[in-house]
């Protein structure tokens, strides 16, 4: 039978759920250099890290090097983390700042070959009702339109589910800004998409 | 829509690019890839490394990424598509190169991979695949693998090989099939063209429903009888009515098919109840069926998700008597732990945990999982045992995805099993 990662219960045990006090324990042990320790926070925090850094589009070759750049980031950062907000909120915060950073760079290349008129409108995939490949590139030609801070909250709120005070959190902006932005995000996407099918 | 809206942006969009997008959104975020997860724990598992000498920072990592290749590899040699465990650490210079990694699947697996330019494979069991990267090109080893290929580039082929064969591609959902008969491809949608690897010759030119096989022999190792060439993923409806037909029809192919129906009802249609049947129904007319062991584990699957879990422990007990050599024998003792454990049974979870731990064949994961558990359970009832079980654990796994939490079991704080 086609097996799903965790569709059995337990399937992928979930991480006791550290106090705040806990967390700052293994802070200090990963800051002691203590590779169990390391690697129980590389664990926990990973899966939403590499999907953040997917949400703003980051390509699977790059992606890589990002999620890199972040934990070793996260690492670097780990003395200046004094237990205020919770330990993911503040790597999230982290990888966020990283991911839009390197998002800006790579829409400023777009912007230049958009300038050049090299750039199609996306094409709407002729099979895309049955290919979820087809799907998902035309859904990434359409984010690749949006400013990194309306892809993120839109990525977050459509397809993550995240509730937008956590997006606001996340972004370091207000509820309101949140959904200013995902109402921005869906205007735009959807001229985008009425004229690609034109 | 989540959040405060109470309608779901573009559902009743009539624009065709408006309700892909509804679509492409409802597909939800991509399978976490588990490579990925590896490559960069391998890239950042010393960051402090650097600390002493910033300038090897950029050949150390070099060496780890090459390490990364090498945890891929153990982890699929071993065990199967999903590698969890830590990675052993050997010499970069005996590494093949990523794109030569084969993926796997064992005799009852299925698995997802995400490969290089936006394509995804669906393995079936017992099937390899060389997934290639961006110049090289995918090749199924053997077995089934459905392959979902966005549109490429203007001028760019996307070419996959089996055998002696180049399936060429621009953008659809295809299944390949190598077997001891040969070379067999499906087309769910798109257009396809197949090809000899060594002169390019042009052999056939496939549209959506459309089949090629070859007749030459091509490597393979599989037994299986041949399953029809329909996957269950990439055209649930039109494999379903086949399949149908074939579980009608009976023959060598029924058996099969009834099974694979089941499948589709649990995983394409979600009504498990009509799953749980239709499997019952395979069993009970394929009692010594090549799949009855499959049919037993999805059964015990079924039930659990079902929240049923009385019948799914007695199944589980059932299957674990029945097949005591069965590779999957920790998971289903492990589930069947969790399943006593999330009820407040720890004594009677310690009995399955402990033949997941003590199983000869078992993935990482799960013994690591009931390993863990065992020690929280035996802590749970006030053993004297939970101190070494737990050191036991830490021996094991000492970079175990439960290693923090029992370090503070070790060190007095009290764990509680997670709930479910």
């Amino acid at each position: 039978m086609l097996r799903r990662p965790g569709s059995w219960p337990g399937a992928s045990a979930p991480a006791v759920e550290l106090t705040a006090a806990e967390e700052l324990a293994l802070v200090q042990r990963c800051l002691a250099r203590d590779a169990s320790a390391w690697r129980s926070l590389y664990d926990r925090h990973f899966a939403r890290v590499a999907r953040l850094i997917r949400a703003l589009g980051v390509n699977e070759g790059e992606a890589d090097e990002i999620g890199q750049e972040v934990f070793l980031i996260v690492y670097r950062h780990l003395r200046s983390f004094r237990g205020e907000a919770r330990l993911a909120t503040w790597i999230h915060k982290l990888a966020t700042r990283e991911a839009i950073r390197h998002a800006k760079r790579k829409r400023m290349k777009r912007a230049l070959l958009e300038l050049f008129g090299r750039e199609q409108r996306p094409a709407l995939p002729r099979d895309w009702a049955e290919n979820e490949a087809a799907r998902r590139q035309y859904l990434n030609q359409l984010l690749a339109r949006l400013s990194p801070e309306r892809r993120l909250a839109l990525v977050l709120f459509e397809i993550e589910g995240r509730p937008v005070e956590e997006i606001a959190e996340l972004c370091g902006c207000a509820v309101n800004t949140v959904w200013t932005r995902i109402h921005r995000a869906r205007a735009q996407l959807e001229q985008i998409a009425k004229e690609g099918a034109a | 829509v989540k959040g405060n809206s109470r309608d779901r942006w573009l559902e009743d969009a009539p624009e065709p690019g408006a309700q892909a997008l509804r679509r492409a959104l409802d597909d939800g975020p991509s399978d976490e890839d588990s490579f990925a997860r590896q490559r960069i724990w391998q890239r950042v598992q010393s960051p402090w490394a650097g600390e002493s000498s910033r300038r090897t920072r950029g050949p150390l990592f070099a060496v780890a990424g090459a390490l990364a290749v090498c945890a891929v590899i153990a982890g699929l040699a071993q065990r199967g598509p999903t590698p969890v465990a830590t990675a052993p650490v050997v010499p970069a210079a005996s590494l093949p190169p990523p794109a030569s990694i084969a993926l796997t699947t064992g005799p009852e697996e299925h698995a997802r991979h995400r490969l290089a330019r936006g394509a995804a494979a669906a393995l079936g069991p017992r099937s390899a695949l060389i997934p290639g990267d961006e110049t090289t090109p995918p090749e199924v080893k053997v077995g089934r693998v459905g392959f979902d290929v966005p549109h490429q580039a203007p001028g760019r082929r996307y070419l996959v090989r089996a055998g002696a064969f180049n399936i060429v591609v621009i953008g659809t959902s295809f299944e390949i099939a190598v077997d001891d008969a040969g070379v067999g491809v499906s087309v769910s949608s798109g257009v396809v063209a197949v090809e000899e690897a060594g002169s390019g010759r042009a052999l056939a030119r496939l549209s959506p429903g459309m089949s090629w096989s070859s007749a030459a022999p091509a490597p393979a190792r599989v037994r299986r009888p041949r399953v029809p060439r329909s996957e269950p993923r990439l055209d649930p409806a039109a494999a379903y009515a086949r399949y149908q037909r074939l579980a009608a029809a009976g023959g060598p192919m029924a058996e099969v098919a009834l099974y694979e129906m089941g499948v589709i009802e649990a995983e394409d249609q979600h009504d498990l109840p009509r799953a749980l049947a239709t499997w019952e129904r395979h069993r009970a007319r394929y009692p010594k069926g090549t799949l009855r062991p499959e049919a037993d584990l999805s059964i015990v699957e079924a039930l659990a998700r079902l929240r049923r879990h009385d019948q799914a422990l007695i199944e589980a007990r059932a299957f674990l008597t029945r097949y005591p050599g069965s590779e999957r024998r920790a998971e289903v003792a492990r589930v069947a732990g969790d399943l006593l454990r999330t009820r407040g049974d720890c004594r009677g979870a310690l009995g399955f945990y402990d033949l997941a731990v003590a199983a000869a064949r078992a993935d990482a994961g799960d013994v690591d999982d009931a390993a863990f558990h065992r020690a929280a359970c035996l802590a749970t009832l006030g053993d004297a045992r939970a101190s070494a079980a737990a050191r036991d654990y830490l021996a094991r796994f000492p970079l175990g995805r439960h290693a923090v939490d029992v370090q503070r079991l070790l060190a007095g704080g009290k764990v509680d099993a997670p709930a479910r």
